[in-house]
Parts: structure tokens; C-alpha cells; sequence
């Protein structure tokens, strides 16, 4: 492909040598590349300054895994032959392969020099050029072959695309309306013409030309074949308009009748109702205003009539209900036949109405009287027939969960062993409790009951998956390790979880070597869920021609949306916190304690053991350095993304690092970490961990900048809620403290800060200890500000450690949550005072008898 | 109180992780990817109260078959959401969209001998048939039951009569695709079944897991 379009120039050789010469272009094309070489080599006895020929052997080579010799020949023959296009073609057709494609935008640029109509090239250009959303570069690429080649369907969709993807959608549609205006009778394709029409919708809709985009899906009606989603668009786009009485016909005329359990349709339909073009998929308690459960009420008696099979119109008036009668009303004629039924997602579902707390208690109100009612008469009141037995059943799991979520462990575990008393097979029952637990920081005693529900059925893997996790957040990762193998196809070898991308195990994993100290296992987990993502951004390539192909447009314009912000989603960004948390901790490890912990570690050896294990060691070390080295030299080469080796894989490469110790042992542990702290803050701004990170490493680089920064991006982010709001306080505090302690700061920084300070809450010149005071005093109702106030007293003035102390352990256990029991004993400890720590952790442990950490 | 809805891209990470969590055929995202990417109108989720993804439908047509039909790639609910009907609410949404949009004649779906669950649910409740036993189809060779339902004529014959001929199946080939990366649940053994694309798909099937209710 890269030279067949080559007879434009002379390449310099003789007849029989150039036909030899196609014939190496061929075999490469159909993949037989030994005999390409062989006739690459046959050319290169006669003319070995042949420059395409030592090119296209390089790339032969490129396909063989000889990468290196690849690399050289291709080189050379850039060099024989400066001015061939084929010759650059071929070094751009190279970096693709190892997906550097910033340097095969620039290899394919000097092709184009030397043959700027060169289609195959440009399309190869228009390619990487979308892959890098170089979106300018896209358009006038996709422009140029529109123009060079209009007979090509794709050439008019690729440009319109592109035009898209730059926000011009005027541009976009007069490119689609020229392409319409060349056909000609009846679409080949129904399916492919439908998509087209449907795409064009898309544009007049992004546009902002709603009316436009009604009229328009209302003209191409005919010729679509998503029904579906025709009806649901213009049920959308008169909402849009606020043609309330047109688009209300269209959801309850059309959309419910076929398919009534749909929250979206629900939500337009609720809007079109209110006449409000704000569109609420689910209702809190606290959103609904009187009216809008006035107006939704009586609408929802009809369509419970209407449609009596579905479950959404009997659930959704929970949500809008905003009087305590109503919604004990709604609430018992939805849960009541559920109970009967025994669905077990039930109070999974009604959870989230535990955010209001009336609802909260009206439900636990309706569980108990349920619950008395049966265990008095086998029968609920007002009701003629006696209940089955599993009615009873079902109440309890329910009012257990309704336990659990009232953090009341033990009433959450007698109702259950109550249930399990009553029905011992049904192991739903010991899923339950192991939650219950679970809640309740007993993470071995949670683990030990989702066994027992595992091995009551052990031919489920969502069994085998939830114990798996148990086991895992109980440490016990040998037997997880076995636990997950059941289900996977090369047994124990966790290369077959690997394939198939299964990174919730991975972060488990990874959290769980973290927690074991053990930073090499843990960073080797949390960058294979790096390598899917590099994976996921890679997925896309070979859609860009597909889906022009195809003529599936609008999924396609999702897809490129999804990897804009892939780095955003939450398994990367558990991933990055937790590499960056990994390397922090390495940073911290005082300096020689890796040497201590080795010589720990040998005491019982004999001596000459001890030689043996300090030569594998430093050997160990060395070679970790120089694979470090190698890596860092490596990505400083390509920039572009991580997650080579995996392209063609056919055969295995054996994993180098196994264990993760290179990875461990970096120079400069902090450095790597900022690689993934400049992700975070690209695709993941709206999260605080991603700026308490980049504080935490700023502040050890003493970039107090670049620290002050993090810490206004953390401020907004500190509102939702109080272990937000006291975490985001201890790092103002911090930062002042260091930096106003700190020697021979330049004075303009210093001004520069404290310019900023008042952005942080501070007013300029505010002492500190008076700033946490007050601090303390509008939020002394949060035992989190409590505790982060008066840790953050002992920092300021550590000969009032005391009074910390006494503030931190005079808390009432009872009256915290786990986490805050948990936080406090832990920044007990951080004070040093073993006394007042030992007290604490014994009060905390008789408010949560059964978490782990309060254990004596 | 779980919505039945149309997947979208968005939803595709969410279908893997629930696939993971409870069926032993598990596939890349990339041949998620391609699912949405080719015929967007045949994946559907279950979504709960709390926006997560409790189940999923993946099919898909085959389009290289003298009769137009969809497939079945995989199904799943997780085991804390039985009882709702979803699977069959999933499956039904995902059939009349191969009718609607596709002009589908049949749809088909393998499933395991041994899963008794699944087969009771296609045979009651959605009205499938056997269609042949397809030895060893899984990778830990256990057989298949190659199932399928034909859907009333009426409406296509209809429409076909309209159209003057039958609609012809979208065209574009998968060849943009390397091969090799599709199958992600193709091991050593699915491989080795070699053949053409479209038999190799066949193979990349999930099992199907289902609720009796």
C-alpha cells in the first residue's frame, strides 16, 4: 500500500529490479514477509542504496519482531532517499505500529511534501490526526480528500464529521445536504440510509436548531427504521421547545405503551406534566416541592391503573412524596407485594430515599408494625387472608437492612439470624450478614459468612465474585487468589482476569498489597488497570474507518466523547490515587529504611546466608534500576501512551517484573508519582482526592505554588461534606504552617501567598491558631472538624499536644460513625500519646464490638 | 424500579463489570465497543434506583446469512436482582429491535446443556426452539444448545411487499477489524475452531444467565 501509488516518480531502478520491487510491496500487503525479504534482499545485492527497498525491508522486518533492525534500515533509507515519499510512508507506517503517533503525524507530513495528493497517505494521516484529536489538522486532511476523491461516500461523512468534532455544525449539515443532494432514487441501505438521517438530527440537535430538528425527523419518519428511538427523540426535542402538550402525547401515548419501565420516559413525562423543561430523572424528598407532588400524585394513580404490571409507576411516588401520609400511603402499596413476591434487591431500592429522614423512619415505622402484625396473627391488619410464611421472612430482611442502615449492628444481626433461624437454605440470608458485617468493620467475620453463601451454591460466580472481594478487604489474599481461579480459564495463572480487563479485582488486589506494605505487587496491580485504559484509548483506532463504513455515526461521535474523558473514570482514577499514594509512601520511607528492614529480615539467617540473600539483593536492585532507567528512556521517546507489547500479541511476552520491584524502586518515586497526579488533573478535576494528592506531592517538592493552587481547587470541592470539609482545613493549615515557618522563602512568594490566602478562608495576616479556632467553632457539631481542629492545634502549637488529645479522646464513640471512630483513634495515634489512644480504642471498641480495628 | 433502556456507550463499562461479576465468558472492551458501534439498537440494560447496571442484553445481527437474523451474544442479571423478570424484559426489548430495525426473521442464542435456568426461560417463557446441539461449544467443552425463535412474518412481509423486495442487510464488512483482537473470549481452544470470522464470532458467546421467577 505504501508504494503502489509510486509510478508519479521514478523510483531509480531498472525494469526487472522495480518489478521485483512491487512484488515487496505485495507480499508485504498479503502478510508473506519472508518472501518480501527475499526479494527485498535480491534488489539490495545489485543496488544496496536503494532507499525504498531498505525501507520497505525495515518494515518487513518491523512485522517479524525485529524491531531494532527494522528501525535502522528505515532510517537509512529516509536518509538514501530524503525526498521519497514512500520512504517516509514507511518510517510513519513504523511509529503507528508502536503507536507513536505524534512521530508518524510528522513522518506522514514529509511524505505529503514530496506527494501532497497522495490519498492513501493523507487517509492514513486523516486517521492518526482523529486518534490525537489534532481536530484542525482532521479537518483540512478530510477536506483535501473530500475534494481530491467526491465520488467516496466516506469522503463526505469523514469531512462532515470532522467539521462536527470542530463545533461547526452549519458546515456540517450543508456538507451532508451536498451529499444528499447527489443521490438518486431509493437508499441502497435502509439501515444505513436511516443512520444517516438520524446523524443529521444529531447535527441539527447539537447545533442548537431544535426546530429545525423536529421538522426534520418529522419529514425523514418514513424512510427510519429506529423507531424507537424516533419517538424518543421528538419526545425530547419538544420538551426542549417547551411543546409541553405535544411531547406529553408522545410519552404516554407511544413511548409508555411500549415499554413502561423506562425512568427516562418517566422523567419526560413527569416534565411535561409540571410544563418544566428541566427534566428530573429521580426525585430526593428535597427537591419535590408540594406542588409537584400534587400534580405527580393523581397522575400516577391513573397510570398505575393503566399499566398494572409495571413496578416504575408504583415506585416512582416514593420519590416525589413529600408528606409523611402520602408516603407512608405509597410506600406500603409498593413494598407489600414485593414482600410477598421475596425480591431481594428490594431495600437496594428504596435506599436512597434514606437521604430524608422522615422517609427514612416512616419506613422503618412501616417494617416493625408489618413485622408485629405477623408475628402477633399471621396476618398484616385490614387484610382478610393470612400471609404466607415467607411474608414474614421477607419483613425481617427488609427491617434488618433497615437496621444496618441505622447503624444498628446488633438489631441488624439478630433479625437476621432470626430470618436465617426461619429459612437456613436461603443464602441470600448470609450475604446479608456478611454486609452487615461488613458495615460494622468486621471484614474476616463478613468474609467467613460470603463463604458460607458461596459454597451454597457454587456454580454462581457472582457468588464466587462477592467472596473474592470479602476475602480480600480481610487481607486474605492467597485464599482470594484461589477463590476468583474457580472461574477463570487458566486456573490460579491470573493472566486470564488480566485479558479480559477484570480491574475491579485488580484494584482490590493492588489496595490489598498496599495495605500489606508491600509496594511492588501493589504498583504492578494499579498499572495493569493503566494498561486497559492505554488499551481502551487504543480500541478506537480501528473504529474511525468502521464506523464511516457503517454509517453508525451517532454511536461513533459517543465513542469518541467516552475516550475524550476516559481518564476520568473512576476505576483510572482509583488506579492513579493509588499509584501516587504507593509512591508517596516509598518517598516517605526514611531513607535507609529498606536496608534495615532487609538486615531485620536476615537476623536468623546464617552467616552466609546472609551473604547470599545481600548479593541477590543488591543484584535485585541493580537490575530493577536499569529497567527503571530503560522504561523512563523509553517514555521520554514517546510521549504518546503508555500500553505497548500487547498489539499482535499473540505469543506471550514473559512478564519482566513480575512482582512490581522495578516499579518500586524508582529514582525518584515523587517524579513518577507526578506523571499520574497531571492525568488526574486533566480528566478528573472534580474530584478532591485528585487535589489533596497534588497538594501532598507539591508540598514535598516545595513547589508551594503549584501546593497553594491544589488548595483552591480543593476549597469548592471541600463542601460535600464534613470528612471533605476537615480534610481540606488540615491542608490549609499545613501549607500556612510550612510556609511561614519556613527559611528564606523569597519575598515575593511569600506576598504572592498571602495575596491569596483570603481565597482560602484566611484572612491575610490571621494567626494561624486563631484561623483553626474558628475553624473549630463553626463546625464543632462535626466530630471530623473536631478531630482535624485539634490535630491541627498540636501542629501549631505542640505545647498545647494536651489539650489535643483530651479534645480528640473525650469524643463519644457512640455517637460517631465507624469512619470517624476510626479517624479519630488514628489521629490519636498520630499525636504519640499510647495512654490516650489505648483508651480510646478501648471505648471505640465497645461502641462497634465487632470492627477489626478496635479489637484488643 | 429497574429501568429497562437502551445501552449507550456510556454503559458499556458498567455491562463489562457486570458481565465479569457473574458469567465465565467475558470479553474485552473492545468487542463491546464493536457491538454498539455496529447495531446500537440492539444492546439493552437494566438500570436500578441507584443508576447501576444489574443487567445487560448484547446481540447482534448476522448479516452474512442467506436468512437476515440477530444473535444473542450474551446475558446477564446479577443473582441480587432475580425475581424482577428482567432477563426475559431485556430479551424482549433486544427482539423487537432486531424486527423493528433489522427485519429480522429469527433470532438465535447458544446456552449450555447444564443451564437449566436459562434453557426453562427461553423455552416457556420466550418461546425459543432447539435447533441443533452444537458439541463442545464451550471452551471447558461442554455443550451447546443452539436455540432459536422465529419471529411472526407479518410485519416484514408486510413491509417488504411495500418496498417492492427485501430490504437488503447493512453491507460493510468487520475487515477494518483485526481478527486477532476481536475474540476476546476466544481462548486457545475457541481459536482453534478457526473458520471465518463470522463462525469464530459465534464462539465468543456468553453463557446466558437467567432467573427463575
Amino acid at each position: 500500500m505504501a508504494a503502489r501509488d509510486n509510478a508519479l516518480r521514478d523510483n531509480g531502478l531498472p525494469a526487472k529490479e522495480n518489478t521485483l520491487f512491487k512484488s515487496i510491496v505485495k507480499h508485504y500487503e498479503t502478510k508473506q514477509y519472508k518472501k518480501g525479504l527475499k526479494a527485498a534482499d535480491i534488489v539490495l545485492r545489485k543496488f544496496p542504496e536503494h532507499g525504498e527497498t531498505n525501507a520497505m525491508k525495515g518494515l518487513i522486518l518491523n512485522c517479524m519482531e525485529r524491531k531494532a533492525e527494522a528501525y535502522e534500515l528505515v532510517r537509512k533509507g529516509v536518509k538514501m532517499d530524503i525526498k521519497s515519499h514512500v520512504c517516509w510512508h514507511v518510517y510513519g507506517l513504523l511509529y503507528r505500529s508502536d503507536r507513536e503517533y505524534l512521530q508518524a503525524i510528522k513522518c506522514y507530513r514529509s511524505a505529503l511534501r514530496w506527494d501532497p495528493e497522495n490519498i492513501q497517505i493523507l487517509r492514513d494521516l486523516s486517521l492518526l490526526q482523529v486518534q490525537m484529536r489534532d481536530l484542525d489538522g482532521f479537518v483540512q486532511t478530510r477536506q483535501q480528500l473530500l475534494t481530491l476523491k467526491p465520488t467516496n461516500r466516506n469522503n463526505w461523512f469523514s469531512f462532515a464529521l470532522s467539521q462536527q468534532l470542530r463545533g461547526r455544525y452549519k458546515q456540517a449539515l450543508g456538507v451532508v445536504d451536498a451529499y444528499e443532494a447527489t443521490l438518486e432514487g431509493a437508499p441502497e441501505n435502509d439501515y444505513e440510509h436511516s443512520e444517516m438521517l438520524l446523524y443529521k438530527n444529531l447535527l441539527f440537535e447539537e447545533g442548537g436548531m431544535l426546530e429545525d430538528a423536529v421538522n426534520h425527523l418529522d419529514r425523514s419518519e418514513p424512510m427510519l427504521v429506529d423507531k424507537l428511538f424516533y419517538h424518543e427523540k421528538k419526545a425530547q426535542l419538544l420538551l426542549k421547545l417547551g411543546r409541553f402538550e405535544e411531547a406529553l402525547a408522545v410519552y404516554r401515548k407511544t413511548l409508555m405503551k411500549r415499554n413502561a419501565e423506562h425512568y427516562g420516559y418517566h422523567a419526560g413525562l413527569q416534565a411535561a406534566t409540571l410544563k418544566r423543561k428541566d427534566v428530573v430523572e429521580r426525585w430526593a424528598g428535597v427537591d419535590a416541592s408540594e406542588e409537584v407532588e400534587q400534580v405527580l400524585g393523581p397522575l400516577y394513580k391513573e397510570l398505575q391503573l393503566e399499566f398494572p404490571r409495571s413496578s416504575i409507576c408504583k415506585r416512582l411516588p416514593l420519590d416525589f412524596a413529600r408528606s409523611a401520609p402520602y408516603f407512608r400511603e405509597v410506600a406500603a402499596a409498593y413494598i407489600i407485594p414485593l414482600v410477598r413476591k421475596g425480591v431481594p434487591s428490594l431495600f437496594a431500592d428504596i435506599k436512597p430515599l434514606y437521604v430524608d429522614s422522615m422517609k427514612a423512619e416512616v419506613l422503618g415505622d412501616l417494617f416493625r408494625s408489618w413485622l408485629d402484625q405477623l408475628e402477633r396473627d399471621g396476618k398484616l391488619s385490614g387484610e382478610a387472608l393470612p400471609e404466607l410464611p415467607s411474608s414474614i421472612l421477607w419483613v425481617r430482611i427488609l427491617y434488618a437492612q433497615h437496621l444496618d442502615k441505622m447503624r444498628d449492628t446488633e438489631g441488624a444481626l439478630a433479625m437476621i439470624d432470626r430470618a436465617i433461624e426461619h429459612t437456613p437454605t436461603l443464602l441470600d440470608l448470609h450475604m446479608l450478614k456478611a454486609r452487615i458485617f461488613k458495615h460494622a468493620g468486621a471484614f474476616l467475620k463478613a468474609s467467613e459468612q460470603m463463604e458460607i453463601a458461596r459454597k451454597m451454591d457454587l456454580a454462581d460466580r457472582y457468588l464466587n465474585t462477592k467472596s473474592t472481594r470479602y476475602l480480600l478487604r480481610a487481607n486474605l489474599l492467597e485464599d482470594a487468589t484461589k477463590t476468583i481461579a474457580l472461574f477463570t480459564k487458566d486456573g490460579e495463572n491470573s493472566s486470564n482476569l488480566f485479558d479480559m480487563q477484570c480491574m475491579w479485582y485488580e484494584l482490590e488486589v493492588a489496595h490489598c498489597y498496599l495495605r500489606q506494605g508491600d509496594f511492588g505487587r501493589a504498583l504492578k496491580n494499579f498499572t495493569s488497570v493503566e494498561k486497559h485504559f492505554g488499551d481502551i484509548v487504543e480500541d478506537q483506532f480501528d473504529f474511525h474507518t468502521y464506523c464511516i463504513r457503517k454509517m453508525t455515526l451517532r454511536a461513533y461521535v459517543r465513542l469518541l466523547q467516552l475516550e475524550d474523558h476516559v481518564y476520568g473514570h473512576t476505576f483510572f482514577v482509583k488506579a492513579a490515587c493509588g499509584i501516587i499514594e504507593t509512591y508517596l509512601r516509598i518517598a516517605d520511607r526514611p531513607k535507609s529504611s529498606s536496608a534495615e528492614a532487609a538486615e531485620a529480615a536476615t537476623d536468623d539467617l546464617s552467616a552466609a546466608e546472609r551473604k547470599k540473600a545481600e548479593s541477590k539483593r543488591r543484584k535485585a536492585e541493580a537490575k530493577a534500576k536499569a529497567e527503571a532507567e530503560a522504561k523512563a528512556k523509553a517514555e521520554a521517546a514517546a510521549p504518546a501512551k503508555e500500553g505497548k507489547g500487547k498489539k499482535g500479541g499473540k505469543e506471550k511476552v514473559a512478564d519482566e517484573d513480575p512482582d512490581g520491584a522495578a516499579l518500586a524502586n524508582v529514582e525518584s518515586p515523587l517524579e513518577r508519582a507526578t506523571v499520574y497526579l497531571r492525568t488526574l488533573q486533566t480528566h478528573a478535576s472534580n474530584e478532591l482526592c485528585t487535589h489533596t494528592y497534588a497538594f501532598e506531592l507539591y508540598m514535598r517538592k516545595r513547589r508551594f505554588l503549584l501546593a497553594l493552587r491544589a488548595l483552591r481547587k480543593a476549597v469548592p470541592l471541600s463542601r460535600c461534606g464534613p470528612a471533605e470539609t476537615a480534610t481540606v482545613h488540615r491542608l490549609i493549615v499545613r501549607f500556612f504552617a510550612e510556609v511561614r515557618g519556613a527559611a528564606n522563602l523569597p519575598a515575593t512568594l511569600l506576598a504572592v501567598i498571602e495575596l491569596q490566602s483570603g481565597a482560602l478562608g484566611l484572612q491575610s495576616g490571621c494567626e494561624l491558631i486563631a484561623f483553626n479556632a474558628s475553624f473549630l467553632e463553626q463546625h464543632h457539631a462535626q466530630p471530623a472538624a473536631k478531630v482535624a481542629a485539634a490535630e491541627m492545634l498540636a501542629l501549631l502549637a505542640p505545647e498545647r499536644k494536651a489539650e489535643a488529645v483530651s479534645t480528640i479522646a473525650s469524643l463519644d464513640p457512640s455517637a460517631l460513625t465507624l469512619d470517624q471512630a476510626i479517624e479519630a483513634l488514628a489521629a490519636l495515634g498520630r499525636l504519640g500519646d499510647a495512654a490516650a489512644t489505648n483508651d480510646f480504642k478501648a471505648k471505640a471498641h465497645g461502641a462497634f464490638q465487632h470492627a477489626t480495628v478496635f479489637a484488643p | 424500579m429497574v429501568s429497562i433502556r437502551n445501552a449507550t456507550v456510556d454503559d458499556l463499562f458498567q455491562m463489562q463489570h457486570c458481565n465479569l461479576s457473574c458469567l465465565p465468558e467475558n470479553y474485552q472492551m473492545k468487542y463491546y465497543f464493536y457491538h454498539i458501534l455496529s447495531w446500537p439498537q440492539l444492546l439493552y440494560v437494566a438500570e436500578d434506583s441507584n443508576k447501576k447496571i444489574v443487567g445487560y442484553v448484547l446481540a447482534k445481527m448476522e448479516e452474512d446469512s442467506p436468512e437476515v437474523h440477530g444473535h444473542i451474544t450474551s446475558l446477564a442479571v446479577l443473582r441480587s436482582h432475580r425475581k424482577m423478570g428482567l432477563a426475559a424484559k431485556l430479551m424482549t426489548a433486544a427482539q423487537d429491535a432486531m424486527q423493528e430495525t433489522f427485519n429480522a426473521e429469527y433470532v438465535s442464542l447458544h446456552v449450555r446443556k447444564s443451564n437449566r435456568a436459562a434453557f426453562s426461560l427461553y423455552t416457556n417463557t420466550l418461546k425459543f426452539e432447539i435447533n441443533d446441539i452444537e458439541a463442545k461449544y464451550y471452551a471447558d467443552s461442554e455443550d451447546a444448545y443452539d436455540m432459536r425463535k422465529y419471529f411472526p412474518r407479518s410485519k416484514n412481509a408486510k413491509k417488504a411487499a411495500e418496498a417492492g423486495a427485501l430490504p437488503k442487510p447493512p453491507t460493510a464488512g468487520m475487515d477494518a477489524l483485526s481478527l486477532e483482537e476481536r475474540p476476546a473470549g476466544a481462548d486457545g481452544a475457541e481459536d482453534s475452531k478457526g473458520a471465518k470470522a463470522g463462525q469464530q464470532e459465534g464462539t465468543m458467546d456468553g453463557e446466558h444467565f437467567v432467573d427463575v421467577s
